[in-house]
């Protein structure tokens, strides 16, 4: 099986473009090993270069780019891969402002830069000590993060089941046919004890893993009852689950400590809990689920973008 | 100014119970704070790295280890550089290691195929006991030192010393130099893709008292990774072993440097006594 790979990576900060990458390769699986070579598969280059310049999002988005503010970047990244039959192009954007950063693609990137440029201006007011005293709602679909680790990587590791609450599902919805081995990739139930279908890998010198492609959380019939003295999480900046110990790590990085009316923007702080103790937290859930801008994934070194989407959640620990 | 660094790299790796054979060329050029790098099209190719060496190095810590793999990652590397009319070469082996005995982990890193320190940690940790308090006064063993070096860099009390030490090649092909203070001489560069970057390299961390207490017991490897200065450790007192979390507050001695370690950007590492 051949997989070949072309990626195009654009750093740009408020002085301008400062670094511009191009990375192409290829790598054929043989009775049991992989050759990697940095072959040019130049039919997937022509791909990646008519996103970058032909597709709108990316007129518009270089058009942007110079209004940056200062502590502002953008990391552009425009792949297209090749396995099997099937070429699969794929771009995304990390927006960052001041410390925080969110992951987010073309078409949502002038709406994304907007939000979080609106969640750095506001500074912390307060730290809280234990996020256990107060029910947490989870807004802008961040609620994904939490289930991306405490039920997706739990999946990849085919760990045992816990019992999630009967009105929630979460699913991974692979966007592509195709995986990076060319078997079909599908979506699948991750709280029903099944496994991502689809292997990924971040680039021609990687082994390819089973891995999560894009979480979705949804709820039917789910109880919700906003409660008047909360937190609310707006941006999480990174999670972890460690397969030995069962534990779930989620940073949040933007948040606010809702007390009726009164809204006050608390410091960051983290969430260490066993994955059946945020299995027994999930309360409710109300709505639709939403777009989170995103999440890059590592594991075993290898970055790779992650699609989330959540209803609100809110959780009681 | 422009500055034009290329690199013929030629690697395998056995990774997820796969061998990875990587032959591949690239160039970088900075110039007026812009970084551009893109694979070199007409370059000749380094020969593929006979695989044999790690195949060794992979059955043999397979069949030396009665704890269960988490991961086994090994890699066997050439690469040759250019950057203007400078040219070196350079070799690389590396093994990662995370084994798993109930709920403990045990995190092992080499900069050679030498996995004799490894069969013999992982017997070790095949035996590991119930939880104790640390010892008040313990032995660190380099590899213990080597992980926790970069958090000690910023906190060293005045009888310890985070150095540079000289040796070997940076990533623009310059003597690494003996250094003890920023701004660091030398220059890191990982990957052509990286656009290289000032950082002490080979960092060691040098005591005024070098005699450590060789009676005392001994943390001989970490269970997890250091936060700061507090690290869960396996040790070892007489026939004992034992996991503990170590809280430092004092280093006492440091012996001479005698293993090099790849953390971060490379650790020369001693046994160290602390409290």
């Amino acid at each position: 099986m051949r997989f070949a790979i072309v990626t195009r990576d654009e750093l740009w900060e408020s002085g301008g473009l400062r670094e511009e990458r191009l990375s192409y390769g290829e790598a054929i699986a043989r009775d049991g090993a992989i050759a990697a070579t940095d072959a040019l598969d130049s039919e997937l280059l022509r791909a990646v270069d008519g996103a970058i310049s032909l597709t709108r999002p990316f007129a518009t988005l270089r058009a942007t780019l110079t209004p940056l503010r200062r502590g502002e970047g953008l990391r552009i990244v425009v792949s297209a891969r090749r396995a099997g039959d099937s070429i699969i192009t794929e771009a995304v954007v990390v927006v960052s402002a001041m410390e925080l950063s969110v992951v987010t693609s073309p078409g949502h990137l002038e709406a994304d830069l907007e939000w979080i440029r609106s969640i750095a201006a506001e500074r912390p007011a307060l730290s809280i000590d234990d996020h256990r005293n107060l029910p947490i709602v989870w807004r802008h679909g961040s609620g994904a993060v939490l289930l991306h680790e405490a039920a997706g990587h739990p999946a990849e590791h085919r760990k045992e089941r816990v019992e999630w609450p009967g009105w929630l599902t979460v699913t991974d919805e692979p966007p592509f046919d195709t995986d990076d081995t060319g078997r079909p990739a599908r979506a699948v139930d991750l709280l029903g004890g099944g496994e991502p279908s689809a292997k990924r890998r971040a680039s021609f010198r990687d082994v390819p893993l089973t891995r999560l492609s894009n979480v979705v959380v949804r709820q039917s019939g789910a109880p919700f009852d906003l409660p008047s003295h909360r937190i609310d999480v707006l941006l999480v900046g990174g999670g972890a689950y460690d397969p030995l110990t069962d534990a779930v790590t989620i940073r949040v990085v933007a948040s606010d400590l809702i007390e009726g009316e009164r809204s006050q923007r608390l410091a960051p702080f983290t969430i260490t809990e066993s994955r059946p103790s945020i299995a027994r937290a999930v309360r409710g859930a109300g709505g639709e689920p939403q777009r989170y801008p995103g999440v890059i994934c590592s594991t075993e070194g290898q970055e790779i973008a992650v699609g989330s989407h959540a209803p609100l959640l809110l959780t009681r620990f | 100014m422009r500055e034009v660094y290329r690199k013929r790299g030629s690697v395998v790796r056995y990774d997820h119970g796969t061998f990875i054979h990587v032959s591949e060329a690239g160039q970088a050029v900075e110039e007026d704070g812009l970084f551009r790098c893109e694979p070199w099209r007409d370059a000749d190719r380094l020969p593929e790295i006979d695989d044999a060496a790690l195949r060794e190095v992979v059955r043999n810590v397979r069949s030396s280890v009665s704890v269960t793999i988490e991961r086994l990652v090994a890699t066997d590397g050439l690469a040759d550089h250019e950057l203007g009319e400078r040219t070196w070469r350079e070799t690389s082996r590396r093994v990662h290691l995370s084994l798993v005995n109930g709920r403990h982990r045990v995190l092992l890193d080499e900069g050679s195929f030498d996995v004799r320190e490894i069969e013999r940690l992982a017997g070790l940790f095949g035996r590991i006991g119930k939880e104790r308090d640390a010892p008040p006064r313990i032995r660190l063993a380099p590899r213990v030192m080597a992980a926790i070096t970069p958090m000690v860099a910023g906190v060293a009390p005045p009888n310890v010393t985070i150095e540079q030490a000289a040796g070997g090649l940076d990533g623009k092909g310059l003597p690494i130099e003996h250094a003890s203070a920023p701004p660091w001489p030398n220059w890191y560069r990982p990957s052509y893709r990286v656009r290289p970057h000032r950082a002490p390299l080979n960092m060691t961390v040098r005591c005024s008292v070098t005699a450590v207490d060789a009676s005392l017991p001994q943390g001989v490897a970490l269970l997890a990774p250091p936060r700061g200065l507090e690290m869960r450790l396996l040790c070892v007192d007489g026939t004992a072993v034992f996991p503990a979390t170590l809280r430092l507050a004092r280093i006492d001695a440091i012996s001479t440097a005698v293993a090099w370690f790849p953390v971060e950007t490379g650790v020369w590492a001693g046994e160290a006594e602390v409290a």
